[in-house]
C-alpha cells in the first residue's frame, strides 16, 4: 500500500538526501573490498581509493582455505540459532507479562531488571561465577549470560503495552486462556517488533566475541567473530606488512583484514532484506486483515 | 476497589510464571556476579580472592575524587555524552521518516541495507578508517580541503576537534542501525489514519506532523530514556583509539582513565569504584527521566 | 547500546592492538620482543659457569603446562619442534595454554586455576608476585644451578628480577632482543643519487633534510611513527631518556630527563622539524600503515623504526634502497641510541602448581648452555647442518620468522637464554649490517626504573598518571609550536605541580633500596 500523490519537492529533497547517505555509508566498503582483491603494491602504497587495481584474489583465497573461519562459521551459525530461540523465548514472555496492564508487584520488578543496567560487578567476579556454574568451554557460555537484552525487553514490552485492549478481549471473548492470547493474537499481531528484536539479537550474538573470549578456551568452539577478532586484533600488535596464511601463502595483511571482516558480515547482511519487507508501511495492518 | 496483593497475585500466576525464567536469569547472570563491586571497598588481592582482600572503605573513591584530573574527566565525558545525545539521538528517528517516505521501494530498500552496513564495523577498524580519511598530510578529507584552497586541519592532534570527530563517526556508525527500531514502529501505523487525513486536506508534510511522528512517540520516548543511560556511559574503545597527547584535554574520559590505571595499572578495586559512582549517577539520571516522562506522558519505564 | 558489561573485555582486546604503539609511558616493546647484550664478553663468562646439564639418562617422565601468547603471526602448534626438544632432553611434556588477551593472566590467577610455568611481563609480576600467585624461586635455586649460573652471569637481569623484599617471582629472558631495536635508517640511493651526505649531527640533519625537501617539495623527508614514545629513541642522541632513569652521571639519583636542558634543545629541533613541514604535520598518530606508505612513495627519506622494518621495507621498494645509519648527535660528542638488552618478559612458576619440581626442571633446561642451543638452533641434521663449521639452518626455512612459524623457535616461553646468531644467520646478509652496527651506540644506561614494592606502585599509579598527561600534552604543544619555546621553563617548574617529586621520591627511596640490596 503506498501512499498517493504527485511527485513533489518533497520526494526529490528525500531522494538526494538518502543518496548522500548510500554514498557515505557506503564508501569505506567500497574501499576494503576493493584493498581485499588488490595486489600488495598498491595496498602498501596506500593507493586504493573506490575500486581494485593490479586485481589478484590471493587474500580472498587465503580467507577460503582457512579452516579455523569455517569452523567458525559453523559455530556461529548454531549459536545464533540456539541463542535467538532463547532469547526470544525469554524476552517474549517477560514482555508479555509486563504489559499486562496493572500487573502485581509491575514497579518492584521493572526496578530489579532495569538497575542491571547500571552496575556490572566486573570482568573477574563475571568470570569466576560463570566458572562456578560450569559454563566454561560449552556451548551456554556463548548463548546465556545475555540471554535477555534488557533494552530488548523494554523495547518489546512498550510495544505490547500499545496493543489495543480490544484486540486481547475479543480473544478472551473467544475462550482463550492468557497464554493462547500470547501466542495467537499478540505474536502474529506483533511481527514488525518481533521481526526486530529477532534480528538484534541474531546481530548481537553474531557480533559477540567477549563471552566467547572469557569463557571459551577450545578453538572448535570459537564463534567466527572471535576467529576473526583473533586474526585481524592481534595481527595489528606487532608491525608487519604480511601474514602467513594456514596453507603457508604469504598475503598482505590489510587485504587478509578486510577480506576477512566482509566475509564476516555477509550473512546478517544476507538475512536483512527477507525482513525487510515487513517494515514498510501497513505491514502490521496487512498482518491483521491476512 | 483495591485488591488485596494475594488476589492479584492468584489473579496473576500465570503472567508470574511467564515473567520467573527473566527473573532467575537476572538473578543468576547479573545480580550473583555483582558480588564484585565489594572490591571497589577493599584493596582486591587476585590471587587471594574476595574472602581474604582487606577491607578500606572509601579509599578509592576518596583517591578518585581528590584527583585533580578527576573534573576535567568528569566533565569531558559529560560533554561528550550530552552533545552525542543532542545530535547523535535524533539522527535515526530523522532517517527512519525518510526510509518511510520513500516511494522507490527498491531504492529504499537498497539504501537501507546500505546504511547499516557501517555498524559492523569495529571500533579498531572505524579508527584506522578515520585516521586515514583525517590525516593532515595524506587524507582525502584534508585533500578536499587544500583543493579548495584552504589550509590543511590536523583533526586528529586538536582538542577543539575531538569532539566533533567522535560523535560524527558515531552517527555515521549507528544512524542507520537504530533506524530498524523506529521503522518497527512505523509500520505499526495505521495507513486509514493517512487517509483521514488526506480527507481533511493535509498535505504530506502535515500528514509527517500529524500522523507519522504521534505514531511513533512511545518509541521515541523508550529510547529517549534509555539514551539518557547512555550519557555517562561512553564506551572506551574509540575514545582510546582516537585520543593522543595532543587532543587530550578533551579526549579523556572516564572510561580511558578507567583504562590506563584499572586495567595497565592494575587498579581493579579503583576502577570498580569509579564504575560503581557512575552507575550511581546514570541511575538517579534515569529514575528522573522516568518520572519526568510519566508526568509529561504516558509511556514510561515502569 | 552497550552495557557496562563489556567495557573491560573491550578494553583488553583494544589494549592488544595499541601496545608497542600507544602513548603509554611504560616500554612498550612488541609482543615476543625482548633485548639481549649479547656482548662477548658475557657470552664467554656464561659458556664457563653452565656446562653442568650433560646428564645423559633421562629423568622422571612429566607433564607441565605452560601459559603462552597467543601470537596469529606464528599460531602455537603442539607438534612445534622447541617442544619435542624440551620432551628429548627433560622428559617433560608440554601443553600450552594460550593467553587469548592481556586479561588472561587475571584470569587464571583469580580463579586459583593457573598454569605451572607462566609467561609473564615484568609488570604482571609486580602485580601478582607480590600478591602470592608465583613461587619465590630464589628459595629453589639448588634445583636450578643452570638458573642461578645464568643469572651470576647476567647481573643486568638479577637486579631486574629481585623485587624489593628479596624474592625472585620470574626470570626475565635474554638473548633475543636484538631483533626489537629502535634504530635509524635513511635512503641510501636517494642520498647517493643527490650527492648528500649522511647526517651526523642534528644540525646536518636538518640540512639534508632542507635539501631533500627542495628537491622534493612534496615529502617528509623525516618520519617517524612512534608518536612521543619516539622520544625515548631520540633522548640518547641528546644525553638523555624524556622520563625517569638512574642518572649516568651520579648512579644513586633517579633522574627527569625532561629537566636536562637538553631535552629543551630536543624539542626546539622537532618544533622547527615540523614548522619547517620537514616532519609530517600527523607526526602524532601516524599508524604503520602511514609510515609504510610514506616509505614505499618516495615522500620520506630519514626514518626511525624497528631495525627488523629495514628489511621488510626493502622487500618492499622495488626501486629504493634503505641502509642503517648512525645515530645523528644532538649534544655531546658521542651518537647514542637507546641502551638494549632489556628483556620484554621472563618466566614464573605458579605457587599453585603440583607440578613444582618438573617447573623448575623445565627452567634450568633452557637457560642451561646446552638447552640455549638447542631451543634456538634446534638439532643437527633436523633443522640444521653444520658446514665448514658454521651452522646453516635447513632449506625450509626461508627467513627468520620462519623459525617461528615452522618450529617455535624464539616464541614466548619456549626459550630461556637465547642465541641471536640463530636468528641472525636467516637475515640477509645484506641486512645484518645493521644488527652488528646498532650494538655499537648504546646508551651507557638503560632506561628502566628500579622495582616497586607494591604499595609504592599503588601509590603512584595515579601520580604517574598525572605527570604523564601533563608533559605528554605540554611537549606535544612545544612541538606543534601552539606553546613558544619561550616558555620552557616556566614548563619545567610546572611539573612539579603534577606530582613530579612525589613519583621522584618514590623512584628514589627505591633505587636507594635496590643499591643497598646489591652491596
Amino acid at each position: 500500500m503506498v501512499r498517493k500523490g504527485r511527485v513533489g519537492a518533497f520526494d526529490v529533497v528525500n531522494f538526494l538526501l538518502l543518496l548522500f547517505v548510500a554514498i557515505a555509508m557506503l564508501f569505506p566498503f567500497l574501499h576494503m573490498a576493493s584493498v581485499a582483491i588488490s595486489s600488495p603494491e598498491y595496498v602498501v602504497r596506500n593507493e586504493i581509493s573506490f575500486y581494485p587495481k593490479g586485481l589478484q584474489f590471493d587474500a580472498l583465497r587465503a580467507v577460503f582455505e582457512d579452516n579455523r573461519l569455517w569452523i567458525g562459521y559453523r559455530n556461529s551459525i548454531g549459536y545464533v540459532i540456539l541463542g535467538v530461540f532463547i532469547s526470544m523465548a525469554l524476552t517474549i514472555m517477560a514482555a508479555y507479562a509486563l504489559s499486562r496492564r496493572g500487573l502485581v508487584f509491575y514497579k518492584p520488578i521493572m526496578l530489579y531488571i532495569v538497575f542491571t543496567i547500571m552496575f556490572f560487578g566486573g570482568m573477574i567476579p563475571f568470570y569466576l561465577v560463570m566458572r562456578a556454574y560450569g559454563l566454561m568451554d560449552t556451548i551456554w557460555a556463548v548463548v546465556l549470560p545475555n540471554a535477555i537484552n534488557t533494552y530488548n525487553l523494554i523495547v518489546m514490552r512498550t510495544f505490547f503495552s500499545g496493543m489495543p485492549v480490544e484486540v486481547e478481549e475479543s480473544g478472551r471473548i473467544d475462550g482463550l486462556s492468557d497464554f493462547t492470547v500470547l501466542t495467537r493474537i499478540v505474536m502474529p499481531l506483533s511481527k514488525p517488533v518481533l521481526l526486530t528484536i529477532g534480528m538484534f539479537y541474531t546481530v548481537e550474538i553474531w557480533n559477540n566475541f567477549q563471552g566467547a573470549l572469557l569463557l571459551i578456551r577450545d578453538p572448535n568452539l570459537y564463534p567466527l567473530q572471535l576467529v576473526i577478532r583473533n586474526l585481524v586484533v592481534v595481527g595489528q600488535a606487532g608491525d608487519v606488512l604480511e601474514a602467513t596464511t594456514a596453507s603457508g601463502h604469504k598475503v598482505i595483511l590489510e587485504s587478509l583484514k578486510y577480506a576477512i571482516i566482509l566475509l564476516g558480515c555477509l550473512p546478517v547482511l544476507i538475512i536483512y532484506p527477507f525482513i525487510q519487507k515487513h517494515f514498510e508501511q501497513g505491514a502490521l495492518i496487512g498482518s491483521v486483515k491476512g | 476497589m483495591k485488591q488485596s496483593v494475594f488476589h492479584r497475585i492468584k489473579r496473576d500466576k500465570i503472567y508470574l510464571l511467564l515473567l520467573f525464567p527473566a527473573l532467575l536469569y537476572y538473578l543468576l547472570f547479573h545480580y550473583v556476579p555483582m558480588f564484585g563491586i565489594v572490591v571497589s571497598f577493599m584493596d582486591y588481592n587476585l590471587f587471594k580472592g574476595v574472602w581474604h582482600s582487606p577491607w578500606v572503605g572509601l579509599k578509592h573513591y576518596r583517591m578518585f575524587f581528590s584527583n585533580p584530573d578527576a573534573w576535567l574527566i568528569v566533565r569531558n565525558t559529560l560533554l561528550l555524552g550530552l552533545y552525542k545525545f543532542i545530535f547523535a539521538f535524533p539522527a535515526p528517528i530523522a532517517l527512519a521518516i525518510l526510509f518511510y517516505e520513500m516511494r522507490l521501494k527498491k531504492f529504499r530498500r537498497f539504501v537501507q541495507s546500505v546504511s547499516y552496513l557501517p555498524f559492523f564495523l569495529s571500533s579498531v577498524v572505524l579508527s584506522s578508517i578515520m585516521i586515514m580519511l583525517l590525516s593532515p598530510s595524506t587524507g582525502w578529507i584534508n585533500k578536499a580541503i587544500q583543493s579548495l584552497g584552504f589550509e590543511p586541519i590536523n583533526f586528529l592532534q586538536r582538542p577543539e576537534w575531538f569532539r566533533t570527530i567522535y560523535i560524527a563517526s558515531d552517527i555515521w556508525q549507528m544512524t542507520g542501525y537504530g533506524t530498524i527500531i523506529f521503522l518497527a514502529a512505523l509500520a505499526a501505523i495505521d495507513p486509514q489514519l493517512y487517509e483521514a487525513a488526506r480527507m481533511d486536506g493535509a498535505n504530506r508534510w502535515k500528514q509527517t506532523l500529524h500522523v507519522t511522528i504521534p505514531g511513533i512517540i512511545p518509541a521515541i520516548v523508550i529510547m529517549f530514556i534509555l539514551s539518557i543511560g547512555g550519557i555517562l556511559n561512553i564506551p572506551f574503545d574509540k575514545a582510546f583509539l582516537l585520543g593522543n597527547a595532543g587532543n587530550m584535554d578533551t579526549a579523556d574520559i572516564i572510561s580511558t582513565y578507567v583504562y590506563r590505571i584499572g586495567i595497565l595499572g592494575g587498579g581493579m578495586s579503583y576502577a570498580t569504584a569509579i564504575n560503581l559512582s557512575l552507575g550511581l549517577v546514570t541511575m538517579a539520571l534515569i529514575y528522573l527521566t522516568n518520572v519526568a516522562s510519566r508526568k509529561v506522558g504516558e509511556t514510561s519505564l515502569w | 547500546m552497550k552495557s557496562l558489561k563489556w567495557t573491560w573485555a573491550a578494553a583488553a582486546a583494544v589494549a592488544l592492538t595499541v601496545s608497542g604503539c600507544s602513548s603509554n609511558n611504560n616500554n612498550n616493546e612488541p609482543a615476543a620482543s625482548s633485548s639481549g647484550s649479547a656482548d662477548a664478553g658475557q657470552t664467554a663468562s656464561a659458556t664457563q659457569s653452565a656446562s653442568a646439564s650433560a646428564s645423559t639418562a633421562l629423568p622422571e617422565p612429566a607433564k607441565i603446562r605452560i601459559f603462552t601468547e597467543n601470537n596469529t603471526a606464528w599460531p602455537p602448534k603442539p607438534d612445534w619442534g622447541v617442544w619435542k626438544w624440551v620432551k628429548e632432553e627433560t622428559n617433560i611434556d608440554v601443553e600450552q595454554v594460550l593467553a587469548t588477551g592481556p586479561e588472561s593472566l587475571a584470569l587464571a590467577v583469580s580463579s586459583g586455576d593457573m598454569p605451572d610455568v607462566l609467561s609473564v611481563f615484568p609488570n604482571d609480576v609486580q602485580k601478582f608476585g607480590s600478591q602470592g600467585a608465583f613461587e619465590d624461586l630464589s628459595k629453589h635455586m639448588d634445583q636450578m644451578p643452570n638458573v642461578k649460573a645464568f643469572l651470576d652471569s647476567h647481573p643486568d637481569v638479577m637486579s631486574r628480577v629481585v623485587s624489593p623484599n628479596g624474592e625472585i617471582f620470574s626470570i626475565i629472558n635474554d638473548g633475543a632482543g636484538e631483533g626489537s631495536q629502535m634504530v635509524w635508517f635513511y635512503r641510501d640511493d636517494i642520498f647517493k643519487k643527490n650527492n648528500l651526505e649522511v647526517p651526523k649531527t642534528w644540525d646536518e640533519l636538518y640540512t639534508v633534510a632542507k635539501k631533500l625537501k627542495e628537491i622534493y617539495p612534496d615529502s617528509y623527508p623525516f618520519l617517524f611513527r612512534h608518536g612521543l614514545s619516539t622520544l625515548d629513541t631520540f633522548g640518547p642522541s641528546f644525553d638523555i631518556y624524556p622520563e625517569f632513569y638512574q642518572d649516568p652521571a651520579d648512579p644513586t639519583k633517579m633522574k627527569f630527563g625532561l629537566e636536562d636542558p637538553n631535552a629543551k634543545t630536543m624539542v626546539e629541533w622537532l618544533n622547527k622539524f615540523v614548522k619547517e613541514k620537514l616532519i609530517p604535520p600527523d607526526w602524532l598518530t601516524m599508524d604503520y600503515k602511514a609510515w609504510t606508505q610514506f616509505m614505499s612513495t618516495n615522500k620520506a627519506f630519514v626514518t626511525v623504526q624497528f631495525i627488523g622494518q629495514i628489511e621488510i621495507m626493502n622487500s618492499q621498494l622495488t626501486d629504493g634502497h634503505l641502509q642503517f645509519m648512525a645515530p645523528p648527535i644532538g649534544s655531546g660528542d658521542k651518537p647514542y641510541l637507546p641502551k638494549g638488552g632489556q628483556e620484554g618478559y621472563g618466566l614464573a612458576v605458579a605457587s599453585t602448581s603440583k607440578n613444582k619440581d618438573a617447573a623448575y626442571r623445565y627452567l634450568d633446561y633452557i637457560f642451561s648452555e646446552k638447552g640455549k642451543d638447542i631451543q634456538s638452533w634446534g638439532k643437527e641434521g633436523e633443522t640444521y647442518t653444520t658446514v665448514d663449521g658454521k651452522r646453516k639452518f635447513n632449506d625450509n626455512y626461508k627467513e627468520a620468522n620462519d623459525l617461528r612459524v615452522i618450529s617455535g623457535i624464539q616464541t614466548a616461553a619456549t626459550y630461556g637464554w637465547f642465541d641471536f646468531n640463530a636468528w641472525l644467520s636467516l637475515v640477509k646478509p645484506e641486512e645484518q649490517y645493521a644488527y652488528v652496527e646498532a650494538p655499537k651506540y648504546r646508551f651507557p644506561v638503560a632506561y628502566s626504573r628500579p622495582n616497586l614494592t607494591s604499595d609504592e606502585a599503588a601509590t603512584l599509579s595515579t601520580a604517574n598518571d598525572q605527570l604523564w598527561k601533563f608533559w605528554t600534552g605540554e611537549v606535544t604543544k612545544f612541538i606543534n609550536g601552539d606553546r613558544p619555546m619561550s616558555e620552557w621553563d616556566a614548563f619545567i617548574k610546572e611539573l612539579g605541580k603534577h606530582d613530579l617529586e612525589k613519583v621522584r621520591t618514590t623512584y628514589q627511596t627505591a633505587l636507594d633500596r635496590q643499591l643497598a640490596n646489591t652491596k
